[in-house]
Order: C-alpha cells, then structure tokens, then sequence
C-alpha cells in the first residue's frame, strides 16, 4: 500500500514537471515567432519613405504608413484582430502593444546611441533605422505563480544601408 | 514480490513522462527547422517580388530532404506567385502572402495511455504570414 501512494505521489509530481516544461517549450516556440513577427514589423516600417525628401538625397520615413504596415504585420503573425487583441487561435491571451521609434534624416544626427528602456536593447543607429519594440504579454502556463508573471518584449531594428 | 509489482508498475506509469518529452523535443526542432525553410523562402520571394516556381519548388526540396517521412503532396503551400511592387503606401493588395503547412504525424507519444485515437494523435505546423516586395515599379 505504502509503494502505491508512493507511486502515485511520484507519478502526480512527474506530472507537474512535464507540464511545467511543456509550457515552457511551448512559450519558447512562440516567443522565437514572437522575435520573427518584431523583425517583419521593422522591416515592413522601413519600406515607407518620404518620396519628395528622397529626390533631395534624404531618408525620411513615412511614420503614418510605417505604423499601418506595423500593426498588419502584427495582427497576421501574433493573430489578432485590428486593435491588436489576440484572437482565439492566438497562442497569446493579452493586448499586444508595441513602441515604434523612427530615426532617419529629417531627426537623427548619426551616430546615435539607443536603449529601449523597456528590453535594455541597445543600438548605435548610424544610418536611418526602424526600431520596433513588441510588447506580447504574459505566457500560457497551467501551473499558476511560478514564473508565468513573465512578459514576452522582444526589440528589433532594420537599418536602410547603402543609399 | 509485491513491492517488485508495485514498482514495476510505477515504472511502467512514469515511462510515459520522458517519452512525451521526447516526443515534444524531436516535434518542436522539426518546427523550427520548418520555421528556418519557410524564413529562406519567404526572404527570397521578398526581393522577387512573389513567390517564383524555383523558390516554390526549392522550398518543398528543402523540407522533404529534411522531412524523410513528407512526401510532395503533404505540403501545403498557398502562396502569392504574381509580382508585387513596392510602394509608397501600405496597400495590403501589393503584399506577398504565403501560408505554408506541415503535417506532424505524433504529438502523444503513448497515446493509449491516454485514450487518444491515432487519427486525433496528429496536428499540422503552420507559417502563414505576409511580406512586403522590394521590387520597384519601372
């Protein structure tokens, strides 16, 4: 009788441990899609320039149409719907919020030193650049308070080179 | 004898614990290795403007040398294969879709422990997203 009860409280912790990796694999997974949707966001940011400044030789963004295409990007990867709140499918439960922060010709003096005072990314911007910052929420963990206060914020930054 | 019986038992119940995990590990790196493909394929249709027959027919190469167990007609693969251009300003309609799927043949790995049918022991792995192009209009 005593192995039994031993044997069931081992197979019940076993259990715990499993779950608790599981959904730490698991938020690891997202959290590296999570780190590819920021890179598109940037990227997509980037794409939008001021056609007047760049006949004058100048890199400016077109902050207006970079914030259209950062949101689209975001709503497809994270799964959202267009105030950003995840979707049922959605891996993530929380209000994805996001900072986007562009340096370019018309604000920058280069070389200029960056910190996201959210994810202490750091960046020397040099050229103009798009850094974007997401701000996904907590994680998906069935066992509550052992590390699921935890947020995913991912930073990532796409520079214009070579014009 | 009974102890030699109770803990064979437990043995047998715990097996269950390392074998899902490594059942979890070899899933989650096929995942990844997916993941890197479609990244490959989708950078490349980027400066392509859409998804072209090579970049479509390398991308499937790529899994299935990856993937022995996927054949061609596994994988699904919706795609935008007109050119798109950049421009200057979002227009959904210029963007460079993909949606690219994969079986994945086990997620339980004791699924009658667990009352699990082998037609439900399955799932698919998904990249769907969009890019925008690079290419110019002229």
């Amino acid at each position: 009788m005593k192995a039994a009860l031993f044997g069931v409280a081992v197979f019940f912790f076993s259990l715990f441990v499993w779950l608790f990796c599981h959904d730490y694999n698991l938020n690891h997974m997202y959290y590296m899609q999570l780190r590819t949707a920021v890179e598109e966001a940037s990227v997509a940011a980037s794409m939008f320039t001021e056609q007047t400044e760049e006949k004058e030789g100048r890199i400016v963004f077109n902050q207006v149409e970079g914030h259209e295409a950062i949101k689209a990007m975001l709503e497809t990867m994270l799964r959202t719907d267009d105030s950003l709140n995840p979707s049922q499918e959605s891996y993530w439960q929380d209000k994805i919020t996001y900072n986007a922060y562009f340096y370019d010709d018309s604000n920058t003096i280069y070389p200029l030193s960056f910190t996201d005072s959210d994810t202490g990314f750091t960046f020397e911007v040099k050229r103009p650049t798009v850094i974007v910052t997401v701000n996904a929420g907590k994680a998906r963990y069935t066992i509550k308070g052992v590390i699921d206060d935890t947020i995913n914020i991912r930073s990532a930054a796409h520079e214009i080179v070579g014009y | 004898m009974k102890n030699f019986l109770a803990g064979l038992a437990i043995v047998v119940l715990l097996m269950v614990f390392p074998l899902q995990s490594a059942l979890e590990i070899s899933n989650e790196r096929r995942m990844q290795v997916f993941s890197d493909i479609v990244y490959t394929a989708v950078q490349t249709s980027r400066f392509d403007g859409y998804f072209k027959q090579t970049t479509i027919d390398k991308l499937k190469n790529d899994l299935i040398s990856q993937f022995p167990d996927l054949s061609d007609g596994d994988i699904y693969c919706n795609v935008t294969t007109t050119k798109k251009y950049r421009t200057s300003v979002f227009d959904e309609r210029e963007s460079i879709n993909y949606d690219i799927r994969i079986p994945i043949r086990k997620i339980v790995a004791a699924p009658a422990f667990w009352g699990i049918s082998d037609s439900d022991n399955k799932a698919t792995a998904k990249r769907a997203g969009f890019v925008l192009s690079e290419v110019l209009a002229t």
